[in-house]
């Protein structure tokens, strides 16, 4: 074939080409399957008269299909550790409601109380009381009775709140005692120290029948407790330029246990003290066998504020850090001149091993430095408070899932 | 009159009378030996040293045998001094050094141990913010409580004498009985030093004690406070970002006296060289305003006794806006 003909030929079979696509694009038009032919839609759009301005009412509802159910409100949050709460809180405690562990908190400022379902996160209001410039409270375990501070200082006062499950108001009432510090304890009572004169007075307190009981008397004021269940630790509050010492409050009587040191303070279980004190320059833990009366050093470093025992009694809790701990502790972490971005670690005496729980800030991406750690038995969960933020926190602590990092030897 | 004059010097001068100056008659010939402890005022279940000193030359090759509670300490067969460790609180501890000379004849040194515990805290009248878990440090001038404790014969037993001393100075100007409470200014220095010496009714001394007091200079710290969620438990920094329209921030200053913190002559907040005096109900706080300008503002705090100049705290802040 020359090459006219097969330019010719190609030109003409372009434009029949062409030709085609116009005609499809401008003068074709589909058949519907019901008006007998066979159906040709490609896509409805179902734009119906798009000359007509009116507003057409949709009949059928929009709907979202949750396929995998992660917006369900009851799905369980398996996470080991969470954040429950995005706001500061003054006071938590679990509550265990109808067979599932709920974080009961207080809110600063007006005291309200609110329960946040550990396991599926819905949260839901106990109390929206008003208790103006509330700054610090407990609940207690059955999460019948709150203890909160409002105020601060010498113009502060405690009231006492009877939560009711019918509606969400409390009863007050005020207490007399000037209280310094108050906890609640497992039995549903409240442990606090009143100043009076010159002494600190501990006592026990009976919501239920609003009575009382003197548990010990401290002949200084400046005391720091540890409430036990039986046994209470006490110190001077910790500085590392004075001498501190401990002591131990059972059956009314103060027994001066053999420790002390420059910034000690320390945290106690039915049978083991875990304490720390400024040793050469250097922050350092160890740990006191209350019933062989030996001490040993610690392979971590932690604030005793820091650690909880578990219903173990030779098993704690502790949050901590790699970081070197020096001089001038425990003031400036105190003072909030030095904060720390926490682990949790398990640490069982019995068997001198300790493991790391949780690497926080791996496994959450926030900074957590750690203070006020529960420990609840009902379902072993830890929750504790961030001090960068004081929000509250979470961990579902169970043995036989930790990473075992430290084993027998090297402990010290 | 020479004769009388010579007869005068002779009898002076011959006459003779014995020097008893530093001479103790009672010790001529006691060579008994005593046992000699370190520390003097052992505490409970803590390192023990004891030595024996004796003078009698007749005991230099004797055999030395020690006895604890009546049990032999063998390791200490033939020395002088031995290590042993007291006893918990409150519960005797016999010690006996027993000489036995070539001729058999035993000289015999004891003491009983009696470990107490003596603690001595200290309190401070200074401030520290309600949210501060340590103890406040004493400044110069402000009050010291200190309080006794001794256990083993009741924490806070009544027949006891309490001998203080502040630098080497009698508080209370004497032995005090049952006073193991007290309170004094602390004085100039960078220390000062406080010792306790605790006795019977029949002046036997039961424990003593020691303490290095520190001297702190008051520290300003400033921190955001919320009429709702409270004071921020972290100091604001040196360059202070300003967010939103409002904000309060707090003068905390660590381990001003008390008295002075609850009564100051000076209290006043500077803003760009501009005083204000009263800032609301709490002098300690001021609540800031962002007028929409940005920049920086320069933010002073200043409290101070006017009587007791060192009892004072300055500070300040670069409010970035």
């Amino acid at each position: 074939m020359s090459r006219t003909v097969f330019i010719i030929t190609s030109i003409v079979v372009v434009i029949a080409l062409l030709g085609v696509w116009v005609y499809v694009l401008f003068f074709s038009t589909p058949n519907n399957g019901d008006q007998g032919g066979s159906s040709e839609t490609f896509a409805n759009l179902d734009f119906n008269d798009t000359t007509d301005p009116s507003y057409v009412p949709n009949d059928t509802a929009d709907t979202f299909v949750d396929t995998d159910n992660s917006l369900d409100a009851d799905a369980a949050d398996t996470r080991k550790i969470k954040q429950l709460t995005i706001d500061p809180v003054i006071g938590f405690q679990e509550v265990i409601t109808n067979n599932e562990p709920e974080a009961y908190y207080i809110t600063p400022g007006t005291g309200n109380i609110f329960a946040v379902n550990v396991v599926t996160n819905e949260e839901r209001p106990v109390s929206n009381t008003t208790i103006p410039n509330a700054r610090r409270g407990a609940i207690t375990p059955d999460g019948r009775f709150t203890l909160i501070q409002t105020g601060t200082g010498a113009g502060s006062e405690f009231v006492l709140g009877e939560i009711s499950s019918t509606s969400t108001e409390l009863t007050l009432q005020f207490l007399t005692d000037h209280l310094v510090d108050f906890t609640a304890t497992a039995d549903n009572t409240f442990l606090y120290t009143a100043k009076v004169n010159n002494v600190v007075i501990g006592k026990e307190y009976f919501p239920v029948s609003k009575t009382s009981k003197t548990l010990f008397t401290v002949p200084f004021q400046t005391v720091a407790i540890r409430w036990g269940t039986s046994a209470h630790t006490l110190f001077p509050k910790a500085t590392s330029q004075l001498e501190g010492y401990l002591y131990q409050a059972e059956g009314g009587v103060i027994n001066r246990l053999p420790i002390s040191g420059f910034g000690i303070s320390a945290v106690s279980s039915d049978t083991h003290t875990i304490y720390s004190t400024q040793e050469n320059g250097a922050y350092r833990t160890f740990t006191y066998d209350n019933e062989t009366n030996t001490q040993a050093g610690l392979f971590l470093t932690a604030f005793p504020e820091k650690c909880v025992a578990t219903h173990v009694t030779t098993t704690f809790l502790c949050a901590s850090t790699q970081d070197k701990y020096g001089a001038l502790l425990p003031e400036r972490w105190y003072q909030g001149t030095e904060s720390y971005s926490d682990s949790l670690w398990e640490i069982d005496l019995a068997a001198g091993e300790g493991a790391v729980l949780s690497n926080i800030i791996a496994d959450t991406g926030r900074t957590v430095d750690v203070i006020n750690p529960l420990f609840s038995d009902l379902q072993g969960n830890l929750y504790f408070q961030n001090k960068l933020d004081n929000t509250l926190w979470t961990y579902r602590y169970t043995q036989d899932t930790t990473d075992p990092v430290l084993t027998g030897n090297d402990i010290n | 009159m020479r004769k009388f004059t010579l007869l005068f010097l002779a009898i002076y001068c011959l006459s003779t009378t014995a020097a008893l100056a530093q001479f103790n008659p009672s010790s001529m010939g006691n060579t008994a030996p005593v046992l000699e402890l370190q520390p003097s005022s052992p505490q409970p279940n803590s390192e023990l040293a004891v030595t024996v000193t004796s003078n009698d030359q007749n005991l230099v090759s004797a055999k030395i045998t020690w006895y604890i509670d009546g049990v032999e300490f063998v390791t200490g067969r033939n020395t002088r001094t031995i290590t042993i460790t007291t006893p918990d609180s409150g519960q005797k501890q016999s010690i006996q050094a027993v000489f036995t000379t070539l001729s058999g004849e035993q000289v015999i040194a004891k003491t009983t141990v009696q470990p107490v515990w003596l603690d001595i805290i200290i309190e401070p009248q200074t401030h520290v913010p309600d949210f501060y878990l340590g103890r406040a440090l004493p400044s110069i001038g402000s009050v010291i409580n200190a309080t006794a404790l001794i256990s083993g014969k009741g924490f806070q037993n009544p027949d006891l004498l309490y001998r203080w001393t502040l630098n080497n100075k009698v508080i209370g100007g004497a032995t005090l009985r049952g006073k193991n409470i007290i309170n004094f200014p602390m004085p100039i220095g960078n220390t000062a030093v406080l010792a306790l010496e605790v006795s019977d009714l029949s002046g036997n001394t039961l424990a003593k004690r020691l303490v290095q007091l520190p001297s702190a200079q008051p520290t300003l710290l400033f921190y955001e406070a919320n009429p709702l969620l409270g004071t921020k438990q972290r100091p604001a920094t040196k360059n202070f970002s300003f967010i939103g329209n409002t904000t309060i921030l707090k003068a905390e200053p660590y381990h001003l006296d008390s008295q002075v913190y609850n009564n100051p002559n000076l209290i006043e907040w500077e803003i760009d060289r501009v005083t204000y005096g009263n800032t609301g109900s709490n002098p300690y706080e001021i609540t800031l305003q962002n007028n929409g300008t940005g920049g920086r503002s320069y933010l002073n705090f200043h409290v101070r006794d006017l009587s007791q100049v060192l009892q004072g705290a300055k500070g300040n802040l670069i409010i970035n806006l």
